[in-house]
């Protein structure tokens, strides 16, 4: 495991080398809060596109928000790379991508925010940056595209990146539990003959799931809370909370032993393809208090939670939950639930009718509405991507200063409630599938793609979108 | 003279028919489901789901200041807690149950597995006072599925009751709340009504 760690490594720092040649200049286009409020407004458009499946829309609306590098630039070249992806545009979708990536990669790691700062001067602060679980889908994303083009080794990097930044580098109660990032690292492994890391990662996914699995990750959330509160507490009063700890864990080993692993079965099977099933829409910040301050993420649930797919009008197979709960890892950190959580818009709006009760805490007020003077020009670390995915080690979460009392409620809205995992293993060529959408046992929806295998490819990757974004139910 | 007599009785009489209230023989009785819980004369699986949209009932918010909140029963009261006391009830009546669906991570395999589906779409209490005791009653709301078909094979709405002899103003005193119980009791309603269980255990 070591030895590919410290490849990936050199490979990583070559890139990075060869990028800082390149000493691109960032020009920044200095906005006030009512522009970049404006932008948002805009940005809504285009995402509209997005949800009615008008991708091509989409990605020209993002154009002329693009034209300026802004603060919200990152938050757009994201949008619009997704639009990218689902309009098959992979090759596009992994370019925004790579610079969103190199545009955010140093306000990611404590010890390169002070480059990043002086990179876009005084706008830094209002950088859209993106959550924990943001920054995580990013790397997933572009380790996806990145392997899907033959790039092992940044792929990799870039799952590893994924995992840092769902960590807690300033806590290491809080580890990675975001099991598709460990199942690709493990997959990246496998085709780099790393066989005792490959197993390593897939244990690790394979605890992810069972730590995120609805039977368990109640009794996780309330244990992280309890080691919390025992790192915080002195000696005599820990050996009270020790007793509690001690119980807590074998109810937990309990409900682990519970926990039906026959379902993710296909995980160790061997695969050439991945189908990625696009579930529901991505949980939403919004402010409340009475001036908007206080932050809170609000649950996107949706009626649809499981798939089931016939491939080539033959065998059936199951889209597997749990891997990559975008909504969950939107809320917690490291199995910890985050205190700024409400269930769903139904709660949003209890909490906002009572406001001075809502449990929630001053989240990232960011400062928006401090745009001072200072031209921002720095220089950019190329578009290498690896060495500074493999820096990365922090969250970059609650930066600002707090001079405007509004929450920054900005957000990677076109992203999915979850993804499903379909592993495949298909022979070259076009192959079929019937998707059938449920919610429990009831089918809601059903729709079909098809696509073309190549032998060539490290991962044939496919995305399935379903027809619509937002299913109801009667 | 006389009439004012005559008034002031009528008065007297009013006023102490409203303080004592009806007895809880003179209240409304529940629809009638069926005399006997009804058995399935074919072994179908049933998997109990609840409803994406089901929520503990909502506690009512005042008009203005000075109207009179009763307090909404129930309001803690889980959906999953609710899902369980039907699947509890429907075991206990010798109803094949499946497990696998507790949290949607369900296979294909287990789902083939399953016959009718019952879906619990609402659930709410109400407390009846009288002056020799209370009702304490539950509604549900459910739908039948088949396995293979997305839509319900039909609604169902059914009351179930408790007696007690605890009294209660509704505002400020409460008998002993007995949601699992009065749950129970619509559950059973539902098992001894004939068009629900034809249609639970068919094929």
């Amino acid at each position: 495991m070591h030895s590919s760690f410290y490849r990936t490594l050199i490979v990583s720092s070559l890139l990075v080398f060869t990028g800082c040649a390149k000493d691109t200049k960032l020009n920044i286009k200095e906005i006030s809060a009512t522009e970049i409020a404006d932008m948002e407004k805009q940005a809504n458009v285009a995402r509209n596109a997005f949800f009615k499946k008008d991708y091509i829309t989409a990605i020209n609306r993002y154009e002329p928000l693009l034209k300026d590098m802004t603060v919200n630039s990152p938050l757009y070249l994201l949008e619009q790379a997704t639009s990218y992806w689902l309009n098959n545009d992979n090759e596009q979708a992994r370019k925004k991508l790579l610079l969103a990536e190199s545009l955010l990669r140093d306000f990611y790691d404590a010890k390169s925010e002070e480059s990043a700062i002086s990179l876009w001067g005084s706008e830094s602060e209002k950088v859209y940056k993106g959550d924990p679980y943001e920054q995580t889908v990013l790397y997933i994303f572009l380790g996806l595209m990145l392997l899907e083009n033959g790039d092992i080794d940044n792929a990799l990097a870039s799952f590893k990146s994924a995992q840092l930044a769902d960590s807690d580098s300033k806590d290491s109660l809080y580890q990675t539990d975001f099991g598709l990032a460990q199942f690709l690292e493990a997959y990246c492994y496998k085709l780099l003959d790393k066989e005792e890391a490959q197993q390593t990662s897939l244990n690790q996914s394979i605890s992810s799931f069972t730590i995120t699995h609805p039977q368990v990750k109640d009794l996780i959330n309330k244990k992280q809370a309890l080691l919390k509160e025992i790192e915080e507490l002195d000696s005599s009063e820990k050996i009270a909370l020790a007793e509690k700890l001690k119980i807590l864990n074998s109810t937990i080993d309990d409900a682990l032993k519970k926990v039906d692993l026959s379902y993710i079965k296909p995980l160790y099977s061997d695969f050439n393809t991945l189908l990625l099933i696009w579930n529901g829409k991505s949980p939403i910040k919004q402010g409340v208090g009475e001036y908007g301050e206080k932050l809170v993420i609000i649950k996107n649930p949706t009626p649809i939670n499981r798939y089931e797919i016939q491939v080539d009008n033959n065998k059936w197979v199951d889209g597997l939950k749990g891997m990559a709960d975008i909504s969950y890892q939107a809320t917690t950190r490291g199995g910890r639930l985050m205190d700024d959580v409400l269930e769903d818009q139904a709660a949003f709006k209890k909490a906002s009718y009572q406001v001075g009760n809502v449990l929630v805490t001053a989240g990232a007020a960011v400062a928006l509405g401090s745009a001072q003077g200072g031209s921002g020009d720095g220089a950019l670390i190329g578009v290498g991507v690896g060495a500074g995915m493999m820096l990365l080690g922090g969250i970059a979460y609650g930066v600002g200063s707090l001079t405007s009392v509004e929450a920054d409620i900005r957000s990677w809205k076109v992203l999915p409630n979850e993804l499903m995992v379909v592993p495949l293993n298909l022979t070259p060529g076009k192959h079929q599938f019937n998707i059938d959408s449920f919610e429990g046992y009831i089918q809601r929806e059903h729709y079909s793609l098809s696509a073309d295998i190549y032998i060539n490819k490290p991962l044939n990757i496919i995305l399935a979108v379903p027809q619509s974004y937002a299913v109801t139910t009667k | 003279m006389k009439i004012n007599r005559l008034f002031l009785l009528g008065c007297y009489c009013i006023l102490t028919a409203c303080a004592s209230g009806p007895k809880l023989s003179e209240l409304e009785t529940l629809p009638f489901y069926g005399n006997k819980i009804l058995s399935c004369s074919l072994d179908n699986t049933i998997a109990v789901m609840p409803a994406f949209y089901l929520r503990p009932p909502v506690q009512q918010v005042p008009v203005n200041k000075n109207a009179i909140m009763l307090k909404t029963l129930g309001i803690n009261y889980t959906k999953g807690k609710a899902v369980n006391i039907l699947m509890d009830t429907l075991k206990k009546h010798n109803i094949t149950i499946s497990e696998a669906n507790k949290n949607n991570y369900l296979t294909r395999e287990q789902r083939l597995l399953v016959d009718k589906i019952i879906v619990l779409k609402s659930y709410s209490f109400k407390n009846i006072y009288a002056r020799d005791g209370s009702y304490l009653d539950a509604n549900i709301g459910v739908d039948v599925y088949e396995r293979n078909n997305s839509k319900a094979l039909k609604s169902f709405d059914v009351w179930g009751r408790l007696e007690t002899v605890e009294l209660g103003n509704g505002i400020n005193e409460f008998p002993t709340a007995q949601f699992d119980e009065r749950l129970q009791q619509a559950y059973e309603n539902l098992l001894k009504y004939p068009e629900f269980m034809n249609l639970l255990c068919s094929k």
